[in-house]
């Protein structure tokens, strides 16, 4: 009875889908969240009468052939790298990037990762890093003495020292592109990792050509849409249910087979 | 006597491997661009064997069902957004081309990503092709593309590729090959002016009701066969007691 192993692939493809869906859900508020979506794809077929077979004497071909799927797969699972929306917040070290761009982070064994994330904060000794303490790249430093630090479109830092008439200049924050965001690798905490599949990041400056700009006092909030997410995952759970139904009308087949002779 | 079970049998292989091909559509009713599979089934007539042809039988055939051929059903599907920049969707006729290892491949599935040289790849990393069947190279660092509504791809304003739209005279001639691909033994024409829209990709086209109700008849149908094959079972042993009891 193929149908039985046909829907229980069927029945995993939607508990996967399911499980994708459920942690957009549950990423609904996560700072700089890209939603993922499951994407399936056919498994293989099996050729039980070949198309273009002689089907007499007189030369005539079988013209379709029969064919016989074996179910179902997860294609891939990939992240939506759409615009989430702006978020006012008021902090100074909140930053949302408008357009393309990832922030790049410095992660203490020594790599670079990157996020959309741009909740930021300034550690004991001055320096720009993520909530988890990981410094932002290049590397910003505020001085003690700054009363109010303000950042451009363009990612310049400038801080106003106590008793000075002049903005000092503290740097410029960087972005990183990549051919394909899509093929980055997440290792939670809103990061993410370069990979073979995203290609090597692109560095330029916010407002360069090619990169978005940096906005103050915002966040970006994460692009999950509760409703799309909602109707999918109905659409996800009647789907399963239907999966299930296959089983049971092999099962109920198979009983019959059983109860022919009695 | 078993002519009667053999019909009942076949019928039931038959079945059986309906409902193969129905599970096999329900599983994939999520996939994009996947194309329902449907059985023809076309009766088959034995010629009763003449030993066993008592004078009353007019009809010396005995009535068989067998399933010649699967056929795809390529009515088109519904088309759900995804916001995503590259992804695809054919409205009316037409497939996208995709080389893959083993030759070209045709697809409605039109999710679509960029490889790190900055080619439009498929999910497997198999190359896109555009109408004059050559890979789609974009520059990663303009930005997604841009589809015009005449199928071309723009970047910063720019034309730089267009998506291939490939018509068949005849679509029965592809076969499945798994991966949301079909195999063709004919070559297509190019559309001039395809019909694609982006950010969206195209559902299965498997109707659930439909899909539902024809595994509810299959079972029926099933226990039918099943219930043919019984009473002739029981046929024969009445008619082993009566003539035993008469001896």
């Amino acid at each position: 009875m193929k149908s039985l192993s046909i829907a229980a692939t069927g029945m995993l493809a939607q508990q996967r889908n399911v499980e994708v869906i459920s942690n957009n859900i549950a990423n609904l508020n996560t700072v700089g969240f890209k939603r993922q979506r499951a994407e399936f794809q056919d498994l293989l077929y099996q050729t039980i009468e070949r198309a273009g077979a002689v089907s007499s004497s007189t030369g005539t071909v079988v013209p379709n052939g029969v064919q016989i799927g074996a179910g179902v797969k997860t294609g891939s699972v990939y992240r939506i790298t759409e615009q989430g929306s702006v978020t006012s917040t008021g902090n100074d070290f909140d930053l949302a990037i408008s357009g393309r761009g990832l922030f790049r982070i410095s992660l203490p064994d020594g790599n670079d990762a990157y996020s959309r994330a741009g909740n930021f904060a300034v550690s004991s000794d001055g320096r720009i890093v993520t909530e988890d303490g990981y410094e932002v790249l290049p590397g910003i430093t505020v001085p003690d003495d700054a009363v109010d630090v303000s950042i451009s479109d363009d990612g310049v830092v400038e801080a106003r020292i106590a008793g000075e008439e002049d903005l000092q200049e503290l740097g410029q924050l960087e972005l990183a592109t990549f051919f394909n965001e899509s093929g980055l690798e997440a290792i939670g905490d809103n990061l993410l990792l370069e990979t073979t599949a995203s290609g090597e990041p692109v560095i330029g400056n916010p407002g360069d050509p090619g990169f978005g700009t940096v906005l103050q006092g915002f966040i970006e909030t994460s692009n999950v849409d509760p409703v799309q997410e909602i109707t999918s995952l109905i659409a996800a759970q009647r789907a399963y249910e239907m999966n299930a139904r296959v089983i049971e009308t092999s099962d109920e087949i198979l009983a019959t087979n059983a109860n022919l002779r009695r | 006597m078993e002519n009667a079970i053999t019909a009942g049998l076949s019928k039931q292989i038959v079945l059986v491997r309906a409902l193969e091909v129905t599970a096999n559509n329900i599983a994939n009713q999520t996939t994009a661009g996947y194309k329902a599979e449907r059985l023809a089934f076309r009766e088959f007539l034995a010629e009763t064997p003449v030993n066993n042809s008592s004078t009353d039988i007019n009809d010396p055939f005995v009535s068989l069902v067998y399933d010649p051929d699967s056929y795809t059903d390529f009515s088109a599907g519904g088309i759900e957004p995804t916001f995503n920049d590259l992804d695809f969707a054919i409205e009316g006729d037409g497939f996208f081309a995709i080389e893959t290892p083993g030759g070209t491949r045709y697809t409605r599935d039109g999710h679509f990503s960029l490889n790190s040289f900055g080619e439009l790849v498929t999910r497997d990393g198999a190359q896109v092709l555009d109408a004059n069947r050559s890979p789609i190279l974009l520059d990663p660092e303009l930005g997604p593309p841009i589809l015009t509504p005449d199928g071309q791809l723009q970047q910063a304003d720019a034309p730089v590729s267009s998506l291939g739209v490939f018509v068949f005279e005849d679509d029965a001639t592809l076969r499945k090959t798994g991966d949301n691909l079909f195999a063709a033994s004919t070559e297509p024409d190019s559309v001039d002016v395809p019909r694609i829209k982006q950010g969206f990709v195209e559902t299965s086209n498997v109707a659930a009701i439909t899909a539902i109700t024809d595994m509810i008849e299959i079972m029926r149908a099933y226990e039918q066969a099943a219930r043919v094959v019984e009473t002739s079972d029981e046929l024969a042993r009445n008619a082993i007691s009566t003539l035993t009891d008469q001896a």
